[in-house]
Order: C-alpha cells, then structure tokens, then sequence
C-alpha cells in the first residue's frame, strides 16, 4: 500500500471510520508489532504494548498532518514511543528474540525499495562520518529503545558525557543530512 | 537543557532530535509534545527528525501479530466484539456521537474545521454558497453543540457535543433575527438531528441571526417562545 493510501486511511479514522481503522490495522500491523517485539523482545508485553499503540493511533489521528509527514514514519513513532514507555517501566529483558520469531522483512515494492536504498545510503553515509560507537549509539537509541541511562552502561562512560557525545553527533548528523539535500 | 518558552533554535533542534530517538523521559517527552502544538518550530523540528531517521524504520521486521489482537482492540475500542464491527453505519461521523463527544475539550475552531471537512467527504455542499457552520456554547454551562447548514438543502444538522439531556426534557433549536422574534426551528434529539431550516430562516443567518438552545419540557416549548433556560448560543460562521 502506498504512503498516499495510508494517509487516506488516517484520515478516515480522524472522522471516526471503523473500518479505515480494520483496514489500517491489517496493513501496518506487522511493521507496528515488529517495531514493538524489536524494543521489548517480549511477545506478551509486545502483544498488549501493541493493542496500545492502536488505541492511541485512533485518539491522535487528528494530529496527523497529511502531506507533512510520511504516514509510516508517524506511526513508528508512536509505536517506539509506547513500547519505550513500557520498556522502561519493566525491567528489560535480554531474550534473544530471533531465536523465537522469523525476523524476515516483507519484500518492498520496486518503487519503496528504490526510495528506501535512497535514504538508507544517505543516513548510512552520514552515520559514517560520525565515530563509529558514536553512531552505533544513535542507532541503538532509535532501534532498541535504549535509554541515556543504558547507553552510558553499554559505553562505560559516565551519563552526561554520553549526553553531551550523542547531541553533538546529532548535530553532525543535521548538518550531514542537510548537505546531501 | 530546560524544555520552555526559552529554548534557543539549537536546543530545540537537538530536542526534537532526542524525541525522536526516544531518550526524553515521559515528562519532558509530553511537555514537548505539549510546546509542538504550540510552536511551529518545535512542530517542524520533531517532523524534520522523523524524517532523517525515518530510514532506520528499515530495521524493524514485519511479523503478523496473533488473530485475536484485531478484536481485542475493536472490543476496546468500539466496547463490541470485531465480529459485529465493519457493518456499514449510516454515514458514519455525524452519527458517532461518541467521536464527537471526544471532542467536547477542542477549540470550536477545530470542530468547525472538522464540520467542514466531513461536509466535503460527504460531497452534497454546493458549490455557490458557503456553508454555515454554527458552534453553540455558553460561559456557564457544559452543553455544546455544533450545527452545520448546506446551501440547498434547507435542513440544519444538529450534533450535541457535550453535555446531557435532562430525563422528561427536550433541547429546542431556536433562531434569534436581530430584525424578528425569536423562532423555534425544532426540538433537538440527543446525539444528533436533522431540523428543518428554511431558505428564509438560512437567510436570516447569514444576514447575523444567531441560533440558540433551551432546556425544554418534552416535545418542546408548548407557547413557541423559549420556557426554559437557555443553554448554549452561537453564531454562524461561513465557510
């Protein structure tokens, strides 16, 4: 389904459509309850963090900004949120998940795998200026949810200095990403 | 770094940038959100950061989550089982009084924005004159209403926001002509209604009519001047 489509869907459910809703469910619940299982690497805390993470997708609908904003970038956003919130609220739990589920991606279509490799190579690159655990942190924030907390464990630094490493590498990502514009 | 009016460019960018990664805790976190309704730069700065990254989204699988979670969610959300959701339902919003319930603590202007919207998906609005939009309320109770008239259709529909009606009583929709008496254009039913407005009476609202609603006994004023008090009082606007 294209971005456009599921843009149509969110805003169908911003006016209450139940059925935009089953259809939006059936499309991006899969990347949703991967983003979700990828954080909490708990199938049940995944399953329930899930079910909220649909509940607060229908009560903001109306802060979905349609053309503003890629569709799927606002719903994994919601979703990493909520399962970050949940994460931190129960101890993390260092299952190893791909010994339990078949991690394989969906194939994108021509025209999403060609954008995609678009982007991908330009924050990969950019990444690549950055110190390599420097961008691995920025990476592992995003990915598995971790927290200041956990990354200045993870690193063996102390917290405000990982505070201080990890803005300054966003600022170097910014500008990075900018230029390549 | 204090999230607050203060916030100079650079730090609103690298906010935006830990929101984004998910390293603001859940207070700073709302209270960002919270800033972002309020100031476009905080809005474009968390939209730009979810941009840059939305790339990494590459790294979540897709795994199909179990069955039963679709209707759990329904069940939460519609209080039905799934199997019984997805039945079509009239035309859908105007009769989701809970939808519009929700709404009872937004702006008037954005449910004016909403009106307008579900009068375009709908697709019946002539195209010549505007719609008019009339959001009712008063400083001392807790009735809203919204009230949507489109040209040429002689009818104004009626969708109670917030508030109750009182056991034994009606809501009354009343016109109030600056030039005129007061009229009575119908009694409102609870949720939503369809009361018939003539082309006279659309007149007088755009000429600076105002529509109000009254607490009435049931079935309406019996001597067609408002008995009870008056609840919630609007003008129209056009759109």
């Amino acid at each position: 389904m294209s971005d456009s489509e599921i843009e149509d869907l969110i805003a169908a459910i911003a006016l209450a459509d139940r059925q935009a809703f089953g259809r939006l469910y059936d499309v991006v619940s899969p990347k949703l309850f991967g983003v979700s299982l990828r954080i909490l690497k708990n199938r049940t805390l995944a399953e329930d963090a899930l079910q909220e993470i649909f509940v607060k997708i229908w009560q903001r609908s109306q802060s979905y900004r349609p053309g503003r904003q890629a569709p799927m970038g606002w719903l994994v956003t919601i979703a990493r949120h909520h399962a970050i919130d949940v994460i931190r609220a129960n101890k993390r739990k260092h299952e190893d998940i791909e010994a339990h589920y078949d991690l394989k991606s969906s194939d994108p279509s021509p025209e999403q795998h060609a954008m995609a490799t678009n982007e991908r190579e330009r924050i990969a690159n950019c990444l690549k200026e950055l110190e390599p655990n420097k961008a691995e942190a920025v990476v592992a924030a995003y990915v598995e949810g971790y927290s200041y907390n956990e990354l200045a464990d993870r690193y063996a630094i102390p917290l405000n200095t990982m505070r201080t490493w990890l803005r300054r590498s966003l600022i170097k990502l910014k500008a990075c990403l900018e230029n390549a514009d | 770094m204090p999230i607050d009016g203060n916030m100079k460019p650079e730090e609103v960018e690298v906010l935006a940038g830990e929101y984004i990664l998910g390293l603001l805790d859940a207070s700073d976190r709302d209270e960002f959100e919270r800033l972002a309704l309020e100031r476009q730069d905080v809005a474009e700065a968390i939209l730009q950061w979810q941009e840059r990254l939305g790339a990494l989204n590459d790294a979540f699988p897709e795994i199909v989550p179990p069955a039963q979670l679709k209707q759990d969610i329904a069940a939460r959300l519609f209080s039905e089982p799934a199997s019984a959701a997805g039945a079509a339902e009239g035309s859908g919003l105007w009769h989701a009084t809970g939808f519009w319930r929700a709404l009872a603590l937004v702006s008037s202007a954005l449910l004016i924005a909403l009106a307008l919207y579900t009068v375009q998906l709908a697709g019946t609005g002539d195209e010549e004159q505007p719609v008019l939009v009339v959001s009712l309320q008063s400083g001392e109770t807790d009735y809203r209403f919204l009230a949507v008239h489109e040209p040429g259709t002689e009818k104004v529909r009626m969708t109670l926001v917030s508030g109750a009606v009182e056991a034994e009583k009606d809501f009354e929709l009343w016109l109030v002509d600056p030039e005129n008496d007061t009229v009575s254009l119908g009694v409102i039913e609870e949720g939503g209604s369809v009361i018939p407005l003539a082309d006279e009476h659309a007149e007088v609202l755009r000429r600076g009519g105002k529509l109000a609603v009254s607490i009435e006994q049931k079935g309406g004023s019996p001597t067609g001047v408002a008995e009870g008090p008056v609840v919630a009082v609007g003008e129209p606007h056009e759109l």
